[in-house]
C-alpha cells in the first residue's frame, strides 16, 4: 500500500502529516532566544580567561618570591654558667622577653625564621648583661654603645 | 546658648576629624615603648620617612632599640633621625625600586663608611638582582676594618664575575675572620683604588 492510499484512508494521520509538513517560520523571540544562548555560551567561555590568567600571575609571582620566603636561622650561645639568654633585635621589637633560648649541654640556642635581610641581634644573659654574637660580625652601627652582632639572611 | 552649643559641637566634629588620621596613624609600638616627647619625635620622623616613600620599620626598630638598651631621649632621637637620613641617601643611590632590605643594608653600608656613589654603581652592576648581600658584605668588611676603597674595590670585583651571594659571603667571611683584613684581600683588591665610580652610570630607577 502506497502512502497516499494510507492517507486516504486515515483522515486523522493525514491530518498529523500535514500539520508536520507545514512550513514553520521561526518568530523573533526565537531569534533572540537562541543568540541570547549563543552569547552566554561565548561569555562563559571569556569568562574563564581572565581567570586563567589570574591563576598563572599568582604563580609566577610565587615562584619569583620564593627566594623572600623567612628561613630558619639558628642562634646560639656558650655560656654554661647563666641562668637564662634571650635574643633580642631587629626581628623582635628589640624585646628581650620575645625569644628565650634553651640551654643544652652549656650551649644557649634559639632558631628564628628570617626574610632575606640583614639584621642586627645581641643576646642578654641573665637579664642584665648584653653580649654579642661571637659567631658572627660584630658590627659598628651601634648607636646606643652596646655589643651587637649582624647576620645577612641571603637570598 | 543653642547656637553657641551647636557652634561648638561643630567645632569639636572638625577637630576629631582632622585628629583622626594623625591618632590612627600613630604607631602603638613606640607610644608603648617610649616615654611620650620621645614617641613623639619618632613618630615625626617616621611620618616624615612615610611620606618620602621610606620604610618605616627600620626607623621603629632603631628606636625600640635605644629604648631597650636604656637610651635617653636625645640619644634615641639622634639616631632615628641619622638613620632616616642614610636611607633618604640610599633611596636616591639606588632608585626608586629599591626594597626595604636593600636601602636597610645600603643604610649600614653608608653608616660603615661607603660612598653614596659605590651603591648606585652596585646597582648598575647587578640591575636584576637583590642587593642586599652584596651591600650588607660591604658594610662587614668596612666594619672589618678594611678601606672603603678597597672594600669596594672587592665588592665591585666581585659583581663584575656575576658572583652569587654566596659568594658574597665567602668574600666576607675570608676577609673578617682575617686579625689583618686588609692583607687578605684578593690581589685584584689591593690596587690603589680607583673611586669613584663614575656617578654617570644608570641608575636603576
Amino acid at each position: 500500500m502506497r502512502d497516499d492510499e494510507l492517507l486516504e484512508e486515515d483522515p486523522m494521520l493525514a491530518a498529523v502529516v500535514r500539520e508536520l509538513r507545514r512550513p514553520v517560520a521561526p518568530t523573533s523571540q526565537a531569534a533572540e532566544r537562541a543568540l541570547a544562548t549563543l552569547t552566554g555560551e561565548r561569555r562563559r567561555r571569556r569568562a574563564g580567561w581572565p581567570l586563567a590568567a589570574a591563576a598563572v600571575l599568582v604563580i609566577a609571582w610565587s615562584l619569583s618570591h620564593m627566594s623572600d620566603a623567612a628561613r630558619p636561622v639558628r642562634f646560639a650561645l656558650q655560656a654554661p654558667a647563666s641562668a637564662q639568654v634571650t635574643l633580642i633585635g631587629d626581628f623582635n621589637d628589640w624585646d628581650p622577653h620575645q625569644i628565650p633560648l634553651h640551654a643544652r649541654a652549656g650551649e644557649w640556642s634559639a632558631t628564628v625564621r628570617l626574610r632575606p635581610g640583614r639584621y642586627r641581634y645581641s643576646f642578654v644573659v641573665d637579664g642584665s648583661r648584653w653580649v654579642a654574637d661571637p659567631q658572627r660580625a660584630a658590627t659598628t652601627d651601634d648607636d646606643f654603645g652596646t655589643p651587637t652582632s649582624v647576620i645577612t639572611v641571603a637570598h | 546658648m543653642p547656637t553657641d552649643r551647636s557652634f561648638h559641637l561643630r567645632r569639636l566634629w572638625l577637630l576629631a576629624t582632622l585628629a583622626a588620621p594623625a591618632l590612627s596613624a600613630q604607631e602603638p609600638r613606640l607610644a608603648a615603648r617610649l616615654s611620650p616627647g620621645t614617641a613623639l619625635e619618632v613618630q615625626h620622623l617616621v611620618d616624615s620617612a612615610t611620606r618620602a616613600a621610606l620604610p618605616a620599620e627600620p626607623l621603629i626598630q632603631k628606636a625600640l632599640e635605644g629604648e631597650s638598651k636604656g637610651a635617653d631621649s636625645a640619644r634615641i632621637v639622634g639616631a632615628v633621625e641619622a638613620l632616616l637620613q642614610r636611607l633618604r641617601i640610599a633611596r636616591r643611590s639606588l632608585g626608586s625600586g629599591a626594597t626595604e632590605p636593600e636601602l636597610v643594608a645600603a643604610a649600614a653600608a653608608l653608616r660603615a663608611g661607603a660612598s653614596p656613589v659605590t651603591l648606585g654603581a652596585l646597582r648598575s652592576l647587578r640591575p636584576d638582582q637583590s642587593l642586599v648581600v652584596p651591600l650588607s658584605v660591604l658594610a662587614d668588611i668596612i666594619a672589618a676594618g678594611v678601606t672603603p676603597e678597597q672594600a669596594w674595590s672587592s665588592v665591585r670585583d666581585m659583581a663584575n664575575t656575576g658572583a652569587g651571594d654566596a659568594a658574597f659571603l665567602a668574600l666576607r667571611d675570608r676577609l673578617t675572620n682575617t686579625p689583618r683584613a686588609a692583607d687578605a684581600l684578593p690581589p685584584e683588591a689591593r690596587r690603589p683604588p680607583t673611586e669613584a665610580p663614575p656617578a654617570s652610570r644608570p641608575v636603576r630607577p
